[in-house]
């Protein structure tokens, strides 16, 4: 998967979880660019991010990442394997 | 030693800073970062000589841990370190609440521990034992991918800016820094500067406001069977303000110190009495401790009871109960007992975790957004109810306390006010706290003045890169550091106490 | 930047350091004129110290805060009959005698000091930060300052500079000036109520605790007391007036554990004891009967309910200001 469709699926993904349709994710958004990104929306980031992808992630690692790119990139890495 | 005293500032603070950086300038970054290891040896040795031991031990042992972890990435060893350290945390400070407890559940009764030797607990031992469980977990994820040199594993644990009160810090915030500061890389006065004028706002956070807020609260909540609602309201705000500006104030000289030594440490508060809901809140208040529970508790336990709801539940209540109630109230009760062993700081972390869980449910059910002011005063509420099993010596306390600020019954003017209680109809008596005219009005006073400045003042531990060398930065500095040195001796004994 | 921090640490710094240590100093020297008026025996030592043409009273009561607050809400006396000079107990008798000292250098003297205390308030000595705020800081008269030394068995080291001691030397000087200064001993003007005895009430648990709390606690009276004591009579006899001692009246829970334990009796013995050696030649009259009241009318161990408690221990005091006023 490339990462331009990986960003736009996960930009889908933040739109329902946060319900907000003009969530518009790039690579340098992070945590601190949406409000309510807290402990609790990780988890359904991650989730439904697993269930969306068939991967496997871990919450601190991707707490770990510095923007959306890095988890882009990431995904990416986990779906080439 | 507190940072607040006379022999940290005018003797310990100067020799150290000395002694680091005429080491840097005349020998080489790693003497300088030992010399340093040292002072931080030498300032824990001065609470309790016998801690110090602890403490070598703790460290010496986790470094073996971490290097058998680092070895073969192995469950098994991480399990032990872990054993070790949470075994030490629960002998040194949770033996006698432990026992108290299991024997009421099994006995019925439980010993007085006025027989047994008093527990000393020894100090700093919860965050130190958690830098290094975070490290070791950290070492175990791949994280960690390479084993520091052992004294560079000790400056990390034993830094004394943040070894006794946090902040709560990750080895990866600092291990680059400290192989920096051994090459001798040291951004010189554009670090030490800021350093200097955080630590001056936290002296005077703690020594000016927390410490004159300070005798209100306590008569409050020393008076808690007797007490108005009135005068609950105020204690209770009184309280919530000393431990912000007591707690930041420390957190502050902490992020200063470190920056005075060349290192930069994670912030611990940004104005959370400005947080409109439970979740902005704790993302604002002793945010290290947040940091490290939602990363090592909260999250794998939401993820794993995630991935089963998500595969297994279609109920949505049930859901809401797996996912969000169990690892929220499970991760409030845990960072409750941490901050010490009793039942009220438990109910701390459950009328937290309560509060955050309705927060997250109301979101969830997506019920309309609040007006900023009923959702900031519903936040606010929660905080301070939780912040009176905080503070109260015990439950029945806090439950004086709480049912005296919402008691129509306990809702009397002070007999000072007794003219005007009477022309509208309302009962008076003496009250223990608001118990003149005047020292109500001082009391009433220093509590707006405080209110405004807790969410006025700026977080400088926060941006302290945007600070200028600027006139108004030297005034305000000078002015911090004078005011705090000349509180620092003010008596202890409470001003207006009636015999 | 660096060039910045270079010139913020050498020039900036210092200057307003200096700066805001000169303005300090010169604030508290400003300010060293002006008496702190912070508390009630504040308020009492700066109107002690100017004569009055409107005082001309027979009787002064002392007193610990369980007669004060009879004082300060009751009219005791006929006006101008009874000077109030009750504190709390943090000052101590010492509080009391240094007072009576300001008071004979400026005023008239009195036919009858009164001390309507509790007993517990004759044994009380304030040291630490309570004789800072109740003594030191109060009476700076250089022979009081050599008298509180002796009682305290120390002398007071003065701060060098006003950077240490902000507070006290700065922060309660402020308040001081903006305070309205005192200019009258104070006493209240209510009457009181007549009150039922017999009404049937209960006591809070708390309050029968600390009473009985209070019950076991001995109440010996230290040497330095008896000295302040028998310098007071020093002071009758050169003044020529008479002491009478009257306690505060006790809930009855105290009264009966007292009784057992022989703590009041004890107390008494020791008071005597004081006055035969160091009060010869001066009349001193001494109350030993305690007056009892139900527990119900205390709202805690030591003070009364207001005003039913109150009112009951003024009315107790104005039939003795009236007896005393007869005998004149």
């Amino acid at each position: 998967m490339q990462h331009d469709a990986i960003l736009h699926a996960l930009t889908v993904i933040f739109q329902e979880i946060f319900d907000d349709d003009d969530i518009s994710l790039k690579r340098e958004t992070t945590a601190l660019d949406i409000e309510e990104w807290d402990s609790l929306n990780q988890i359904k980031i991650i989730l439904a991010c697993e269930k969306v992808f068939d991967v496997h992630l871990k919450p601190r690692e991707i707490s770990a990442m510095e923007n959306i790119g890095d988890m882009v990139d990431h995904l990416h890495t986990l779906l080439s394997n | 030693m507190l940072f607040a005293s006379k022999e940290f500032l005018f003797f310990f603070l100067p020799l150290a800073l000395l002694a680091f950086h005429v080491a840097r300038h005349i020998s080489n970054g790693k003497i300088a970062v030992n010399i340093l290891i040292i002072f931080s040896l030498i300032y824990y040795s001065w609470w309790e000589i016998e801690f110090l031991f602890l403490l070598l031990l703790s460290v010496s042992l986790n470094y073996l841990f971490l290097r058998l972890i680092l070895l073969n990435s192995s469950k098994l060893i991480l399990a032990v370190g872990l054993l070790f350290n949470l075994g030490l945390l629960a002998y040194f400070k949770y033996r006698n609440f432990l026992i108290e407890n299991i024997e009421l559940l099994f006995i019925g009764s439980s010993h007085s521990f006025e027989k047994f030797s008093a527990i000393i607990i020894p100090l700093g031992i919860s965050f130190y034992t958690f830098q290094q469980i975070a490290m070791l977990i950290d070492a175990r994820d791949g994280t960690i991918k390479t084993l520091p040199p052992f004294l560079n594993f000790v400056q990390f644990v034993t830094f004394f800016p943040q070894l006794i009160a946090g902040p709560i810090v990750l080895f990866k915030e600092v291990r680059e820094q400290i192989e920096a500061l051994q090459k001798n890389q040291f951004d010189g006065l554009n670090v030490f500067g800021p350093g200097l004028a955080i630590f001056s706002f936290g002296l005077f956070k703690k020594v000016c406001l927390a410490d004159t807020i300070a005798p209100f609260a306590d008569l409050a909540f020393n008076s808690h069977q007797i007490i108005s609602t009135l005068e609950a309201w105020a204690g209770s705000v009184a309280y919530s303000l000393q431990l912000y500006f007591d707690f930041s104030g420390y957190s502050d000289m902490a992020v200063g110190l470190g920056l005075m030594f060349g290192v930069r440490l994670p912030f611990n508060f940004d104005t959370p009495f400005r947080a409109r809901n439970m979740t902005n809140f704790w993302k604002s208040w002793h945010i290290t401790m947040t940091r490290f529970f939602m990363l090592y508790v909260y999250s794998p336990i939401a993820l794993r009871l995630g991935r089963f709801a998500q595969f297994n539940l279609k109920n949505i209540f049930l859901i809401f109960f797996l996912t969000v109630l169990t690892p929220t109230i499970f991760t409030f009760l845990l960072s409750g007992l941490w901050h010490g062993a009793g039942w009220t700081f438990v109910m701390f972390g459950c009328v937290n975790g309560l509060a955050l869980v309705l927060n997250n449910g109301w979101r969830m059910l997506k019920m309309p957004k609040l007006p900023f002011l009923i959702s900031w005063s519903l936040t606010m509420l929660s905080v301070l109810i939780s912040f009176v099993y905080f503070r109260s010596e015990s439950i029945e306390a806090a439950h004086n306390f709480i049912t005296a600020m919402f008691s129509i019954e306990h809702f009397f003017f002070p007999n000072w006010l007794e003219l005007y209680a009477e022309k509208i109809g309302v009962p008076w008596k003496s009250l223990p706290v608001l118990s003149g005219g005047s020292y109500s009005v001082k009391f009433l006073i220093i509590l707006a003045i405080l209110s405004v400045l807790s969410v006025r003042m700026p977080n400088l531990s926060k941006c302290y890169e945007k600070l200028k060398p600027s006139w108004t930065l030297a005034s305000a500095i000078a002015f911090m550091l004078i005011m705090s040195v000349g509180f620092l001796d003010r008596p202890k004994v409470f001003l207006y106490f009636q015999f | 930047m660096k060039d910045g921090w270079r010139k913020f640490f050498l020039f900036k710094l210092p200057v307003t350091l200096a700066a805001i240590l000169i303005l300090i100093e010169a604030l508290a020297f400003a300010l060293e004129e002006v008496r702190p008026n912070r508390h009630d025996l504040d308020r009492l030592a700066i109107v002690a110290d100017y004569p009055s043409e409107a005082i001309h009273s027979k009787i002064i009561v002392f007193g610990d805060s369980v007669t004060q607050d009879v004082l300060k809400t009751f009219k005791i006396g006929v006006e101008g009959q009874v000077t109030n000079l009750t504190t709390n107990k943090a000052s101590g008798i010492i509080g009391s005698y240094l007072l009576l000292s300001r008071y004979l250098q400026n005023q008239p003297t009195p036919k009858t000091v009164v001390f309507a205390a509790t007993p517990e308030f004759f044994a009380f000595s304030p040291d630490g930060d309570v004789a800072e705020l109740y003594l030191r800081s109060v009476f700076h008269h250089e022979d009081e300052k050599e008298y509180i030394d002796g009682y305290l068995g120390e002398q007071r080291s003065a701060p060098s500079m006003s950077l240490m001691h902000l507070e006290g030397r700065i922060g309660t000087k402020i308040i001081s000036v903006l305070s309205p200064t005192p200019v009258k001993f104070p006493m209240g003007q209510r009457v009181p109520d007549t009150t039922s005895l017999a009404a049937d009430a209960n006591v809070q648990a708390h309050v029968l605790d600390d009473i009985l709390k209070r019950a076991e606690r001995p109440i010996v009276i230290p040497e330095k007391n008896s000295n302040v004591l028998s310098e007071i009579c020093t002071l009758a006899k050169k003044h020529k007036f008479n002491i009478h001692i009257v306690f505060a009246p006790v809930p009855i829970s105290l009264f009966d554990a007292w009784k057992k334990n022989g703590i009041f009796a004890s107390f008494l013995t020791q008071l005597r004891y004081i006055f035969k050696q160091g009060c010869q030649d001066v009349a001193v009259s001494l109350e030993t009967t305690l007056t009892v009241v139900p527990d119900y009318m205390m709202r805690d161990a030591d003070h009364l309910i207001r005003h039913t408690g109150t009112s009951f221990f003024a009315n107790r005091l104005n039939e003795f200001v009236a007896k005393l006023a007869n005998s004149y």
